[in-house]
């Protein structure tokens, strides 16, 4: 075991503080009047993180990236989150899509649609769920019919981030309805400007509207649109998940975490039970960021993202909503306000902003399923 | 960096699993000494990260396969002793006891911990402990035959064996706090070693899950005992992963709150895990587990012990959360810049 950073990992940490320090404005969240306020704050990040040349940070040079190690993407990821910076607009297309279009996309499509990701021309959110296909997403309906050298794309997706505000999406559909299942289905790029696509902003339980329902009537997508092979799209979708639980990204909601419980500590009472609730989610986040280290350890040592960040995210999601009721019910009737002169509630916010934990990228049922039968090997039933 | 084992990690705990699958059941404490001496794992001077995490794994390999004695009690009073060697004071009582382990091994002494005045309880590592050394708020006491009783080996388990101490208030020799806090060590070595019980209990529920079979097929195929043993699966690697890097820890820092902080955690969230994951291996094997017959009776028996022992996961959590409140963060940040 060694906690040492390689010269390179502590001189790329050195440089992103220096440019985090001169770029994020510590109170841009409180400065926010309305969410058109916060969206904004999101679009003119993205714009800095270009002209700062952090978008890529994700992706290998080849591509115009900036080549970073898996240790240095959870650096930025960590002190990006630190240091409050906004996520930016095209968070899902550099993280999410842009690995995704690298590894199964045409030359045509990785020449077209990289470089306008990198440079915040084109903003993309991820078309997945549907009112019928949550947890059980291989069972989408949204449907790809073929017509000559162009798709006509029917149906609906629901929980799509910030759809209202992207320029594309990447939407898993059923490309072959008498197919298997899972073989059925295929990844199509949607450009959201096409005639019969409609976004209905989601009113979420924390009054924002990150979500969106996306209706689709007689879309046309054209066929060289499709993201690797038609009928390919299940192994696709996985991969893209497997990077969304994986090890680099958790390391930003860990910061998240821990700001939870810091609010936490602070104000809780000192008796001997609370001091307990205190120690347990202490505890249990320090063990949810040393599972993280394992599954980065093994990207550092080589390869891709896997089942195994199932683990990691079934833990810290878990431990994350044991904190945030905790914190509550430990805090009692003074975690409902702040002090004078204390911006947010903290304690309150934090008990729904966890439940995204154990919801989104695949439930934590989702997680066990993966858990007991890809990793433990459990028969099927 | 790398927060996980190295090849020389999991080497020595391939070797530690072969040395048990050879010792099998039935041995005696004395037996296992022998081997573990014969093959130079009770050499080990633990001083610094590598050293304490070498015998977080060689604890939790013995874990798995409950060997009758306690490696970590045995460590904790190796390297107490090493100090009050070092230390070469004159005392008559100390310098016998350091010439009884140099002599005659560890079978001469008992090791524990000191629960209320002049009381506390302590592992044996040998069949007549002539020698014991007990953790106290003041350091550690060194006691000579005359001057402490052991209670009877408690019923619970048989090897190591377990039993109340007491002693004459004022006798003995005080040794201090040692060079480190050798009492976290031992601590963290019992978590380790609760580790090591609990993964090959739940090794061998899964492998009962994949092969018993109700209503027509395997239990494991059941949702209801899946979602149960991913989440106890979940639970076990981040004791692993915590009580690991707590070894390697406590062996690279300074004494201080934030050391005892972190063994503190590691003892926590072992001792509730360890609970939780063994109601469960209970659970899924159904009746046969109330018997004598099947191994489980001992892992149980095992699990059960050592998560109670130096004070449980209550004890511990409040003792984690006075430190945080104290200002003690148990962060473990990726560059010193954040």
């Amino acid at each position: 075991m060694d906690l040492l950073l390689t010269k390179e990992d502590e001189e790329f940490a050195a440089r992103l503080q220096g440019w985090l320090d001169e770029n994020v404005i510590p109170d841009w969240l409180e400065k926010c009047r309305d969410y058109e306020d916060y969206i904004q704050e999101q679009i003119d990040w993205e714009q800095r993180l270009t002209a700062g040349g952090w978008a890529g940070v994700w992706w290998p040079t080849e591509w115009g990236g900036l080549g970073a190690s898996a240790t240095q993407r959870a650096i930025y990821a960590e002190l990006t989150a630190r240091a409050g910076a906004p996520e930016g607009i095209g968070r899902t297309g550099r993280r999410l899509l842009g690995p995704a279009v690298m590894r199964y996309g045409t030359q045509q499509q990785r020449e077209h649609i990289l470089p306008r990701i990198l440079t915040a021309q084109d903003v993309w959110c991820q078309g997945y769920s549907e009112p019928g296909a949550g947890s059980d997403l291989a069972s989408v309906r949204t449907a790809a019919r073929r017509e000559g050298d162009h798709y006509v794309v029917n149906g609906s997706k629901i929980w799509t981030s910030h759809a209202q505000f992207a320029d594309h999406c990447f939407i898993l559909v059923r490309t072959d309805p008498t197919a298997e299942k899972h073989a059925g289905l295929s990844i199509l790029l949607v450009d959201l400007r096409s005639e019969g696509v409609e976004v209905r902003p989601i009113t979420q339980i924390t009054g924002r509207n990150d979500f969106c329902e996306v209706f689709y009537k007689d879309v046309i997508v054209p066929a060289a649109d499709v993201l690797g092979r038609e009928g390919q799209g299940w192994e696709i979708a996985k991969y893209i998940l497997w990077y969304e639980r994986g090890a680099v990204m958790v390391f930003d909601t860990l910061v998240r975490i821990g700001r939870h419980l810091q609010q936490f500590v602070r104000a809780a009472p000192g008796d001997p039970v609370s001091l307990t609730a205190v120690g347990r989610a202490a505890t249990e986040h320090a063990a949810s960021r040393l599972l993280a280290y394992r599954v980065l350890s093994e990207q550092i040592r080589g390869g891709d993202p896997s089942d195994v960040g199932s683990i990691t995210k079934l833990y810290w999601s878990r431990a994350w909503v044991r904190l945030a009721e905790a914190a509550l019910f430990t805090v009692g009737e003074n975690a409902l306000v702040s002090p004078a002169g204390t911006p947010g509630h903290a304690l309150t916010d934090g008990f729904v902003e966890c439940r995204t934990g154990t919801i989104a990228s695949g439930s934590s049922e989702v997680q066990r399923n993966i858990i007991a039968k890809r990793i433990l090997g459990l028969p099927q039933a | 960096m790398d927060l996980d084992l190295g090849l020389e990690e999991r080497e020595l705990l391939h070797v530690i699993r072969q040395v048990s699958g050879r010792m099998g059941t039935g041995r005696t404490p004395a037996e296992w000494w022998q081997v573990l001496g014969t093959g130079g794992f009770l050499d080990l001077d633990v001083d610094d990260g590598d050293t304490a995490l070498q015998a977080v794994c060689i604890a939790e390999a013995l874990g798995e396969g409950i060997a009758p004695i306690s490696f970590a009690s045995y460590l904790a009073c190796r390297m107490l002793l090493r100090d009050v060697a070092a230390a070469g004071d004159g005392d008559p009582l100390a310098a016998a006891a350091v010439t009884a382990w140099q002599d005659g091994g560890p079978g001469g002494f008992a090791v524990g911990y000191a629960t209320g005045q002049a009381q506390g309880l302590a592992e044996s590592l040998g069949p007549a402990p002539r020698f014991a050394a007990v953790h106290t708020a003041d350091g550690w006491l060194l006691l000579d035959a005359g001057s402490f009783r052991l209670g009877d080996p408690s019923a619970w388990d048989a090897e190591p064996a377990l039993a109340a101490i007491d002693w004459d208030e004022g006798a003995g020799y005080q040794a201090g706090h040692g060079k480190r806090d050798w009492n976290q060590l031992s601590v963290v070595l019992h978590a380790a070693e609760l580790v090591g019980v609990v993964r090959e209990s739940v090794r061998r529920t899964i492998e009962y899950l994949r092969t018993r079979e109700q209503f027509g097929r395997p239990i494991g195929s059941f949702q209801a005992l899946q979602h149960r043993t991913a989440d106890m699966v979940a639970d076990l690697r981040a004791c692993e992963a915590t009580v690991e890097y707590v070894g390697w820890f406590w062996g690279n820092a300074p004494d201080g709150q934030a050391a005892a902080a972190w063994v503190s955690a590691a003892a926590a969230l072992v001792d509730e895990a360890s609970v939780t994951a063994m109601r469960e291996c209970f659970q899924f094997h159904g009746g046969i587990a109330m018997t004598a017959e099947l191994w489980f009776q001992h892992w149980f028996r095992r699990a059960t012990r050592l998560a109670a022992y130096q004070g449980g996961a209550p004890a511990h959590l409040a003792a984690v959360g006075s430190a945080v409140k104290a200002g003690v963060t148990l962060e473990v940040p990726l560059t010193a810049a954040s």
